[in-house]
């Protein structure tokens, strides 16, 4: 029997509320489209990632069974070879559920097969009369609208889930990221549970830990593995670096598990890596790391381990040694293991490198002839967009602005729109908002800091994106004259962050940023905080090894102080 | 009993269906003509067919074949229903509506099938209406399937579908059951489609020439009875057949439905219009333009607007909007065509809790712009940003002809000029191409509906 509508509406908000947040308003309107809808409804649902498909439809079907909707589930699997057998299957289906879930397999849905379930619309509306939920990807759906115009007009609605945590993912590993002091993205699988439910499993973790102080260590494995990875992801990173210290690593010790325990390090170094500790996280990969997987003819682990180690080396700007690295270290790996993306990945790393030393037609031949190929070959749209990234990079350092702009607005900023990933259109939004500034365009660069960047890393909770904004937004302020009031946000919205976060480096440009402003007043105080500040900055970046110590020396001298020895 | 629009988010929700044409004299239809600009649209029509609305004059030409042109989903087959209520009412004209889609399997029709479908019609209207046709005039095309089976039973066995149908007895329900079984023969085999293509392509001269006479002694039972003096053809669903098809039918076969001595119009897809294909052997003048909001200068269209609230109203009660600037906003963001609107409204049923307001009302139009995100290239907003500089020109290339097919862009008053599809202006990809405009390229800003 069906519940009351009451239960019905508080069993939808539960059900919406236990998914991704991200996911909560198409939950919210593709349940109620279901629920009071028409009989016959054709909808189309834009879930790319597996797992959080099934997590969605789940929930789904939780609440319509309660409503007493029946459901039924039509994969296209090999047994559904074209149209004209989905639509007996539809049929069929229909026959016993008000739901028919349509699952596509990729690529299952061409021109063809479009233009096919086109022509037979109107009969299938009129014999299934059921609410049919199409769950494909965003490239079956733009096929539909460009093959089948008609077909297009006559869905009853579009509903995406996009996994947040896959493109954060995607993102660390992808061309674009794997630089040493953003945050790296712990290499699980995805986990598509919602904040809340982490938190609450974190309590569940710790409570059956504690009431099971005797647990044999064998059943321990499994949950410390799952508490630290959670801790990580909240952001709670003292609390990991404590869990993996004391908990984790003397399990894999105990238990004489060589490989547990290297791997274990390389998280607590990718924690102090981000903090900016590098020379201990360098040791950690270099004597903790390496020497097991090496130990252990892990030739995959040995070669990324060397990666982080390049990844390293070459914010402290030892360029050839990391050259060396990528091409001697890495990229024969991957080619004899036939890891063509990882090859790609390599290369790609190996122009930054390039690019760095100005060698920047090499970095470009590369990127356009080694690495993009690869990316449209693989289908892997992100990674296409992040290289087309990383050219518009060069060519703006070339001076060719336009070409970067376009580059950005037409090849980069629509993938990242049709994936739905808010945060790289924002970042991506922020390197139009460079060029602009360069060529001037301060009040345009300055509402695309606030308006379009701003608000999405609020959204998404990333303080440290929001406080790399504000320094942003400061720069501009200070071009613009307005020098109080970027003083003010590098004062209050910038810094606080970066010591919240233990980002050194960042907490050290920022320091070095307001100091050479102190510097312009004439008052004592303020060139007596600035000169504090300069010294301050100047020993984090030189403890570090990072090329900015040399910037900033030069700026320290060429305003008449002296650089400290260090 | 009086219509009351439903006064419940979730009801509204439940009675949108796109797929459904209004039925005639369903009491959400909204007048449209003065709003679409077309006010002479169906005295154009009526007129091509003989008939003056205004003096009742009625002389008919022999034959005449006419294509009714729109976009998806602006409310062709709605507004030729009530074409046809009006024609019937006349007297003039006994208006035989064939829907081909759901006669016959859309995928791979060709004429043939079509005028089957349009004989079986008419056949099933005559005798539904009690009216009968004596055996002389029925003879030639009984003559004609005949043939056409023993033809094919010397070649292979002829379905025992058809073989039952022309052992089904003589009359006007015999014929029927005859053409019925030709219809169900070819929408389930393959082979047997193609087979019957091939008799039909044979022999279609004498197969018009039977069809023609059939129509003629029907003209002369219903002149009889005074209930009408032409049999009139409205064939609908014409207008979504896949692409190599709606060629075959319009264009390289147009020829053999120019040879059935009859009345009639067939919905047809707009990108078709433009095309160049169609070379002048049909009528194709008529064309269902889109509800206005603004004259071409940018002055406001108090029609539009008018007939856009009222349809509006009739779907969803006044009392579910927060105030007048909501409905005005979905007025505005539909461009004027009735789908869009119908679209925009079910958004908001979707997200509203019990008011559509204006935080409602952005949400829906921002979801709008987000399906149309799936397919649209930066090259599409640049001809989108061209046409809105300049909406008389847009040219009839493929990429206009494209966007005009999937909406992003319409066209107002006969198209004569085209608009942008106002969600889509709301999107970034638009006002970068925008800003890329160079000045000088930009008319006078226009509203945005």
């Amino acid at each position: 029997m069906a519940a009351s509508s009451f239960e019905i509406e508080r069993l939808r908000l539960q059900a919406a509320g236990s998914l991704p947040a991200q996911c909560f308003d198409d939950f919210q309107r593709l349940s109620r489209t279901l629920l009071h809808g028409p009989t016959f409804q054709w909808l189309l649902v834009d879930a790319p990632h597996e797992l959080l498909r099934k997590q969605v439809m789940a929930a789904l079907d939780d609440v319509l069974q309660a409503a007493g909707l029946a459901v039924n589930r039509l994969p296209l699997g090999r047994r559904v070879a074209d149209v004209a057998t989905l639509e007996k299957r539809l049929l069929k289906s229909a026959g016993s559920a008000a739901v028919v879930h349509v699952i596509g397999r990729p690529g299952w849905f061409d021109a063809a097969h479009w233009d096919a379930f086109n022509v037979r619309r109107e009969r299938i509306a009129a014999e299934v009369r059921a609410r049919l939920v199409f769950w494909l990807d965003a490239e079956a759906i733009a096929l539909a609208s460009r093959a089948a115009p008609d077909i297009w007009a006559w869905r009853g609605g579009v509903y995406a889930f996009a996994p947040l945590a896959a493109t954060e993912y995607d993102r660390m590993e992808g061309p674009g990221g794997a630089l040493p002091f953003v945050r790296f993205q712990y290499r699980h699988g995805l986990d598509v549970r919602s904040m809340s439910q982490r938190r609450r499993r974190i309590g569940e973790i710790q409570a059956w830990l504690e009431s099971h102080p005797s647990a044999p260590d064998d059943l321990l494995v499994a949950p410390l593995n799952e508490l630290g990875r959670l801790l990580y992801d909240l952001g709670d990173y003292d609390a990991a670096l404590t869990h993996w210290r004391e908990r984790e690593l003397p399990l894999h010790l105990l238990r004489g598990y060589e490989r547990g325990v290297a791997v274990t390090q390389g998280r607590i170094a990718d924690v102090l890596q981000a903090r900016g500790q590098l020379d201990e996280a360098l040791r950690i990969r270099r004597e903790e790391q390496l020497p097991v997987y090496e130990r252990l003819g892990d030739l995959r682990a040995r070669a990324v381990t060397q990666g982080r180690i390049a990844d390293v080396l070459q914010a402290q700007g030892q360029l050839e040694e990391t050259l060396r690295i990528r091409l001697e270290e890495e990229l024969p790996v991957y080619e004899r293991l036939g890891d063509v993306r990882a090859r790609a990945l390599t290369q790609g790393k190996v122009a930054d490198v390039l690019q760095v030393r100005g060698q920047l037609d090499e970095a470009l031949r590369m990127r356009r002839d080694e690495e993009l190929p690869v990316y449209e070959r693989l289908g892997d749209v992100r990674s296409v967009a992040a290289t087309q990234g990383k050219i518009a990079d060069v060519l703006e350092m070339r001076g060719q602005l336009n070409e970067a702009l376009r580059i950005r607005r037409e090849e980069e900023l629509p993938v990242y729109e049709r994936l739905g990933d808010v945060r790289e259109r924002a970042v991506t939004q922020g390197k139009i908002a460079d060029v602009l500034q360069e060529r001037g365009q301060l009040d345009e660069a300055l509402r695309i800091r606030r308006e379009e960047q701003l608000p999405v890393f609020e959204r998404l909770g990333d303080v440290r994106g929001q406080a790399v904004t504000q320094g942003r937004i400061a720069d501009v302020l200070e071009m613009r004259g307005q020098l109080d009031e970027a003083l003010r946000i590098r004062r209050e919205e910038e810094l606080p962050v970066y010591e919240r976060l233990g980002d050194v480096r960042e907490r050290a440009v920022a320091c070095s940023k307001i100091a050479l402003q102190l510097l312009s007043r004439s008052d004592s105080e303020s060139l007596a905080e600035a000169s504090k500040l300069l010294e301050a900055a100047y020993a984090d970046l030189s403890r570090m090894g990072l090329p900015e110590a040399q910037v900033l020396a030069e700026q320290m001298r060429e305003r008449g102080l002296i650089v400290p020895s260090t | 009993m009086t219509y009351r629009p439903p006064a419940n988010i979730l009801e509204v929700l439940q009675k949108i269906e796109y797929e459904e044409a209004l039925p005639a004299g369903d009491p959400r239809f909204v007048e449209t003509q003065e709003a679409r600009g077309s006010e002479r649209t169906f005295s154009r029509l009526a007129r091509k067919f003989g008939w003056d609305p205004v003096s009742d004059a009625f002389f008919p030409p022999n034959e005449k074949h006419a294509l009714f042109f729109g976009h998806i989903g602006s409310g062709k087959t709605t507004e030729l229903r009530r074409y046809a209520e009006r024609l019937n009412a006349s007297r003039r004209y006994y208006v035989v509506e064939v829907d081909v889609l759901l006669k016959l399997d859309r995928n791979n029709l060709q004429y043939s099938e079509a005028l089957m479908a349009m004989a079986e019609t008419l056949l099933e209207r005559l005798l539904g209406d009690g009216y009968a046709l004596d055996d002389d005039a029925l003879w030639p095309v009984r003559e004609w399937f005949e043939t056409a089976i023993t033809t094919r039973s010397t070649q292979r066995e002829a379905s025992a579908e058809i073989k039952a149908g022309a052992q089904a007895g003589g009359g006007l329900p015999g014929l029927v059951k005859l053409f019925a079984s030709f219809t169900a023969a070819v929408k389930t085999g393959a082979s047997q489609k193609d087979e019957w293509r091939q008799q039909i392509r044979n022999r279609f001269t004498t197969l018009a020439a039977a069809f023609s006479q059939l129509i003629r002694a029907a003209e002369a039972e219903l002149q009889a009875h005074g209930r009408a003096e032409r049999v009139f053809f409205l064939v609908d669903g014409t207008d979504k057949m896949r692409g190599e098809d709606t060629r075959q039918f319009f264009v390289l076969d147009a020829e053999q439905l120019l040879a059935i001595q009859t009345l009639a119009i067939y919905t047809a897809p707009l990108h078709l219009k433009f095309g160049g294909l169609l070379g002048g052997k049909l009528d194709a003048d008529m064309v269902l333009p889109m509800i206005k909001l603004h004259e071409r200068d940018g002055s406001r269209c108090q029609a539009g607007w008018t007939a856009l609230t009222r349809l509006l109203l009739l779907r969803a009660d006044r009392c579910l909007f927060a105030a007048d600037a909501e409905i005005e906003q979905l007025a505005e963001h539909s461009g004027g065509h009735p789908r869009e609107l119908l679209r925009l409204l079910r958004l908001c049923c979707e997200v509203a809790d019990d008011l559509i307001d204006g935080a409602v009302v952005q949400r829906a139009i921002a979801q709008l712009a987000a399906d149309y995100r799936y397919f649209l290239r930066p090259s599409d907003y640049a001809l989108l940003v061209a046409v809105d500089a300049n909406p008389a020109q847009g040219g009839n290339d493929e990429a206009a002809q494209d966007l005009l097919h999937r909406l992003a862009l319409m066209q107002y008053n006969d198209g004569r000029w085209r608009r942008s599809h106002p969600v889509v202006r709301t999107l970034e990809g638009y006002q970068i191409a925008a800003a890329a405009l160079p000045a000088a390229a930009v008319e006078p800003a226009v509203p945005p509906g």
